[in-house]
């Protein structure tokens, strides 16, 4: 009985639509056989909207509209990867050897991204990437210089959540994109002359976006290169709700927002 | 009265030349200190840079929310959670030793020689803040 059981579900699984932040379907390599791998496919990325603020958010449809064309804007182009030392790529078998090879990477997926608004944790999965809107945040920062500065808005790397206080990202709609960026790997930038990046975080925010961030963010997209030749894939889970709980309720972060929306 | 003044003076005389003699003797003994100054500063972004210049760590050493690449494999927190010197000796010294088969390892090499001690710092710093907050402004 057991055993029927663990068996439906596994089917009921298989049959299920991939869902969370990172849905990719008709993965493809591409290997011209002098050492240079073009991974395609199309990758959707969902960020789910969370309002926690007090009076409202009541620009949140047009911000969360020009955050999205941004976001697609940004992962769209394609990325060259440095050289890498990775297994060999048989494509007869659509396979990863066990023999080292070096290659060169070019990421070309189409990306789409999609920002949702949500009101309630219920509608979080535990793969769902998520960006908080706050009323303020305590958090200060000092940069590589010793100079303090104060949050518009914080993330947690690598697959984290994200939150801005909402009056900040209003202002500036890059602000999210920035944070959501932290999500997907990136780090700050502080050296002077990169004023104009998107993720230099002292005092502003440029937009530009390099070659090799690029391949960073698709770099912790498809962070096993092996998931490529399963044709699909999403993001393993975060434990999204639970981070976002612990990263909310964490004093030394100082978020200011309304707890009875937190739900 | 006159030996009394010809006392304070004397006093101010003595009090004079002790002072001058410290003043001396704090002259004679200076010494100039040459101050190494350490241009290197440490950044994530350019830690991340490194990594990626060195071939791409993270393709085999996966963070550490993600289902490991292969068992004998660290992952980027397992390294992270190492002191800084081990780190660099996993790097730079031991750790791949024999793992690059002939036709990867005079790349590997390569590139590992390539870096200098302020980019060998910036990856190390880079590795080590997976062990971190991971928070991010």
């Amino acid at each position: 009985m057991f055993l029927e059981n663990f068996e439906r579900e596994i089917l009921a699984s298989q049959t299920k639509p991939l869902s969370g932040g990172i849905v990719a379907s008709n993965l493809k390599i591409n290997d011209n056989r002098t050492g240079l791998l073009t991974l395609t496919g199309d990758i959707l990325i969902t960020l789910k909207v969370l309002d926690l603020t007090t009076l409202g958010a009541f620009r949140i449809q047009s911000l969360m509209k020009s955050s999205e064309q941004t976001i697609m804007n940004k992962l769209r182009g394609g990325a060259d990867s440095d050289q890498i030392i990775f297994y060999e790529y048989s494509s007869v078998k659509n396979t990863f050897t066990n023999k080292q090879r070096t290659y060169s990477l070019k990421y070309n997926f189409n990306y789409t991204a999609k920002l949702i608004q949500i009101n309630s944790l219920s509608q979080l999965a535990g793969n769902d990437f998520v960006l908080a809107l706050v009323d303020g945040i305590g958090h200060r920062f000092t940069d590589m210089y010793g100079r303090k500065y104060v949050s518009g808005g914080l993330a947690k790397k690598n697959g984290g959540p994200a939150a801005v206080i909402y009056k900040e990202w209003e202002k500036n709609y890059l602000i999210g994109v920035h944070e959501f960026f932290h999500t997907l790997g990136l780090p700050d930038l502080e050296e002077s002359g990169m004023e104009n990046r998107l993720m230099y975080h002292l005092g502003r925010v440029g937009s530009n976006i390099t070659n090799n961030e690029k391949a960073a963010m698709n770099k912790f997209i498809m962070y096993d290169l092996r998931d490529m030749t399963k044709g699909s894939y999403s993001n393993p889970g975060y434990n999204t709700a639970n981070q976002l709980r612990t990263f909310l309720n964490d004093k030394s972060n100082g978020f200011i927002y309304n707890k009875a929306k937190f739900r | 009265m006159v030996l009394y003044t010809i006392k304070r003076n004397l006093g101010s005389i003595i009090i004079g030349c002790c002072l001058l003699a410290c003043n001396n003797s704090h002259h004679t003994n200076e010494k100039v200190l040459a101050v190494k100054i350490d241009s290197c500063q440490l950044s994530l972004s350019f830690g991340d840079a490194v990594m990626a210049k060195m071939g791409e760590c993270r393709y085999c050493h996966l963070r550490g929310d993600v289902p490991r690449f292969e068992e004998n494999v660290p992952t980027l927190t397992e390294l992270a959670a190492m002191d800084s010197l081990k780190i660099s000796n996993f790097i730079f010294i031991g750790g791949h030793s024999g793992m690059y088969k002939e036709s990867s390892s005079p790349l590997f090499k390569r590139k590992l020689d390539s870096l200098d001690d302020c980019e060998k710092r910036n990856l190390i710093h880079f590795i080590k803040d997976y062990k971190r907050s991971q928070i991010a402004n």
